[in-house]
């Protein structure tokens, strides 16, 4: 166990360093790109703050497949998850598979956005499909 | 210190070797001698230079100009001549572009082959272009002005395109499928979504089309210039091919370059109504099917070019922020193509 600051405590700390010492003083494509690192530690920060995503992902993924969750770490079990169901989608063929797959797909996409960019998800494109209304 | 033309110029050698060069070439293909000065560069791109610049007359009379050109004479996307000859042809057709003076590939002048066109006035940079538009009330009347130059583009006969401009191997649709198949074997992890959307395009891709035509292949927010009236000039050719017209006018109409304006499908700009119906009344053909299918396809495309700039940014052939930051983008393609294949 680390001493505080703590991993997310330590994001904070550059974040406002970037922000409130080094913003002011910086023009031209390095404000740019100062945004971007900024916007990069709010990622970074969103991903650690939520500890059991990777578990609960690999927890739907496996119900899907109808198999067990693999041993060893959530990060390798969803690794072997992900590639079984990519695998499977690429294949096709089993239509009642893909529609049961993607509300799960749906759920996974949204829980990236929550740490990507929370709120894009506010906008849904299914109503621009041939024949309009989601 | 690095040997003889190795070590980096510095941006006032560069700028005075460009205005020499600018001057002997004005010389050279006009039989004019100007004096070049306010020079302006508007994309530092690694490849591609384009500079604004004033060329004054012994008479005092000053007009301003674009140059496009490359620093050396690497491997172009699209031979500048090439370029150059396609927005005459695209001008002669009525698609807004800017007048193209003269082009050469004699590399004596800036180091590699030059276009030069009029300097159009307006506004480039996304977000302040929509907030130009947002303020002067353009956005329907530039949603139309696409369609109306789309049709114009599209009404070329591609034969007649410069012979440098890819054509398709087998079928714009066969050949779409066939890049992203590569490119979906090539992600740095499996994507289950990615696998999902290449699986329904392949089942779901239209018959060949009615025809093929001269497409842009990257016309958005940020390759047109806009002005109080609306659209100006569509830029950036380097990427135009022979292909399917659908494409063209469904890339313009990716949520991605919307910058927000998520409502307003084509570009950020207006509706697709208004769009389609310039389209159409310019003697296009507008198929919701294919439009739909190119869309996705599209949003698929661009997923897989934001992964792929990860990882160039991973493996070290173009490492920077902004790279590294398009590997996180990649989930809010996958979230777009997944809204459009709701079941």
């Amino acid at each position: 166990m680390q001493d505080r600051p703590t991993a997310v405590e330590l994001l904070d700390t550059l974040a406002t360093y970037l922000e409130e010492e080094v913003g002011p003083e910086l023009e031209g494509p390095l404000v740019y790109r100062t945004r971007v690192a900024l916007n990069l530690l709010s990622v970074v920060r969103r991903e650690l703050s939520d500890e059991e995503a990777l578990a609960r992902e690999a927890a739907r993924l496996a119900a899907l497949l109808d198999t067990a969750v693999p041993e060893g770490s959530p990060r390798l079990a969803l690794e072997a998850l992900n590639a079984q169901l990519a695998a499977r989608l690429r294949r096709g063929g089993d239509a009642a598979f893909d529609e049961a797959a993607w509300p799960v797909l749906m759920t996974g996409a949204r829980e990236k956005l929550a740490v990507l960019r929370p709120g894009y998800d506010g906008y849904d494109s299914a109503g621009e499909r041939p024949g309009g209304a989601s | 210190m690095s040997g003889p033309g190795k070590a980096p110029e510095s941006a006032q050698a560069r700028e005075a070797r460009l205005k020499a060069g600018l001057e002997a070439v004005f010389r050279a293909e006009l039989s004019r001698t100007v004096t070049v000065s306010d020079l302006v560069v508007t994309s530092a791109g690694a490849r591609r230079g384009n500079v604004l610049f004033t060329a004054t007359d012994s008479g005092g009379k000053g007009q301003r100009y674009c140059v496009t050109y490359l620093p050396t004479l690497d491997i172009e996307l699209l031979p500048i001549p090439q370029e150059a000859a396609l927005f005459r042809l695209a001008e002669a057709q009525g698609v807004p572009v800017p007048h193209v003076h003269f082009a050469t590939e004699d590399p004596q002048w800036v180091g590699g082959p030059l276009f030069v066109s009029d300097c159009v006035a307006g506004e480039t940079v996304p977000r302040r272009v929509l907030r130009k538009v947002a303020a002067e009330g353009t956005g329907e009347t530039i949603a139309a002005q696409l369609g109306s130059a789309f049709a114009a583009l599209h009404s070329i006969d591609p034969t007649l395109a410069p012979p440098a401009l890819a054509r398709p191997e087998r079928t714009p649709v066969e050949d779409a499928l066939a890049r992203t198949d590569q490119q979906l074997r090539e992600l740095l992890q499996p994507s289950p979504i990615f696998s999902y959307a290449q699986r329904w395009l392949e089942t779901h891709a239209p018959p060949a089309g009615e025809g093929l035509a001269i497409v842009h292949g990257d016309v958005r927010n940020g390759n047109v210039i806009i002005d109080e009236q609306g659209l100006a000039a569509v830029l950036d050719w380097e990427v135009a091919k022979v292909g399917d017209p659908l494409e063209d006018l469904a890339w313009t109409c990716l949520r991605c370059w919307r910058f927000g304006e998520d409502d307003k499908e084509v570009g950020g700009f207006g509706p697709r109504a208004r769009f389609v119906a310039a389209y159409e009344a310019g003697g296009g053909s507008f198929d919701p099917e294919r439009f739909h299918w190119w869309k996705v396809l599209g949003t698929y495309r661009w997923g897989l070019g934001l992964a792929g700039q990860a990882a160039a940014h991973l493996d070290g052939r173009f490492s920077n922020i902004v790279m590294a930051m398009s590997g996180r983008r990649v989930g809010e393609l996958e979230y777009d193509l997944l809204s459009l294949l709701k079941p």
